[in-house]
């Protein structure tokens, strides 16, 4: 492989890892509202939060990537790829990320509220100061696990005509005629990626297990 | 929305589900007895098959499936194999989720108290025997709602085979997508069916839960 042909695949790793940050951002912004809504919404809402995760965890990204692909511009909404691409991902992860977050917010101790409550705290101070502290320490090995599952499915924004790490490793192997070793590479990209995400989910689980 | 165009896609999307089914069903088995493999090499006495187990996992953990099926359906026929599409799929879906399986199956017996196994022993019991007859069928129980999730994973990520050519459900759904113009039918109708899939696939762990429950 040339030194050109490897600039060319950094920057398709450049792209995944911008593409990356953005849906993990989004989906943790809109996966914490999908938390709350799930726990302190009232029933009808926090039904239909969990029906909304239920049935996005049911479908294939790939298949809401290629039917948003198709569908939104019948729609009358006609997006650049990699906002359509984000939005779509943002939606599908935030799904995983609701989860995330509500487990570990369900996994303090109800004793904290009863705590709270004792020294005259209000729901939303109890929340904000007793409850959320320890949650955030609970959700950052699950958290980074999601978020490692984010960076390898962005591969599938390639699928729907997206600029990153698969397609340029394509374009590169294709115009050498030789893809094992580029795809070999496209790999290898990802897995200098996801390596040090899934290197530190693994030492934080380790901690708060000791 | 067309009702009647709903019910006239149903037939070709259905070969696709078949496929997409059979995929699912290989990798559900594959990736289960892999699991098993690769939970045996990381408890291994000889260091170099830990060392080796411990890196596919790793490998598998942090690249995408994409690129497995890709490096299996492009790349390996530069070195003499051609295997066909379907079989890429397969065998891509149980490399990566047999480290899954793997890492799901070890932090069951992990679970598994260590005075079990003490006590197991202080029995009388062969080692093989207390792993086999106490810590195993407990850990198993642990770990099937964990198993399930991962089942409906391996349903979802058989959709990336489409990307090969595979003739399964998103497959269909995306030539229907391109001939027809009506895309939201053919959209919907294609994740329902996941969704039904999906359904079935939690269902059937669920009952399995409901037999093995976990006895404290």
């Amino acid at each position: 492989m040339t030194l050109a042909a490897l600039r060319y695949m950094g920057l398709g790793a450049g792209v995944t890892v911008m593409l990356s940050l953005a849906v993990i951002l989004l989906s943790s912004l809109l996966g914490m509202g999908l938390a709350l809504l799930r726990l302190y919404g009232g029933t009808p809402i926090a039904a239909a939060a969990a029906a909304y995760a239920l049935i996005v965890r049911g479908v294939p990204l790939l298949v809401l990537l290629i039917g948003s692909y198709f569908c939104l511009p019948y729609l009358g909404i006609d997006l650049p790829i990699y906002t359509a691409a984000v939005l779509v991902m943002g939606c599908y992860f935030a799904a995983y990320m609701g989860e995330v977050f509500r487990g570990a917010i369900m996994a303090v101790p109800a004793m904290q509220w009863d705590a709270g409550r004792s020294v005259g705290f209000r729901r939303f101070q109890i929340f904000r100061t007793v409850i959320l502290p320890q949650a955030r320490r609970l959700c950052v090995a699950p958290f980074l696990n999601t978020a490692l599952s984010v960076v390898k499915n962005t591969s599938l924004v390639s699928a729907i005509g997206g600029w990153e790490l698969v397609t340029a490793g394509r374009e590169v192997g294709e115009r050498a005629g030789d893809l094992m070793p580029t795809y070999l590479g496209v790999a290898l990209g990802y897995y200098l990626i996801c390596f040090p995400l899934a290197r530190l989910a693994t030492v934080v689980e380790r901690k708060s297990h000791a | 929305m067309d009702v009647a165009f709903l019910l006239r896609i149903l037939p070709p999307l259905l070969e696709g589900l078949e496929i997409t089914a059979a995929m699912t069903a290989l990798a559900l088995v594959g990736a289960a007895l892999g699991g098993l493999v690769v939970v045996a090499g990381r408890r291994s006495r000889i260091a170099a098959v830990r060392a080796v187990t411990i890196a596919f996992v790793d490998v598998m953990r942090n690249t995408p499936i994409m690129a497995q099926i890709f490096i299996l359906y492009f790349g390996v026929p530069e070195i003499g194999l051609y295997p066909d599409a379907f079989s890429c799929g397969v065998i891509a879906l149980v490399l990566q989720n047999s480290a899954y399986a793997g890492e799901i199956y070890r932090a069951g017996i992990e679970s598994v108290h260590r005075t079990q196994t003490e006590a197991a022993l202080s029995l009388g019991m062969m080692p093989r025997t207390a792993l086999f007859d106490i810590v195993l069928p407990q850990a198993v129980r642990r770990v099937l709602p964990v198993l399930g999730n991962q089942a409906v994973v391996i349903l979802k990520d058989s959709s990336i085979a489409s990307t090969i050519s595979v003739a399964e459900l998103t497959h269909s759904g995306k030539l229907l997508l391109d001939r027809s113009a009506a895309p939201y039918e053919t959209f919907l109708m294609v994740a329902l069916l996941y969704l039904l899939m999906a359904a079935i696939v939690l269902g059937a762990m669920k009952l399995l839960a409901l037999r093995f429950p976990v006895r404290t």
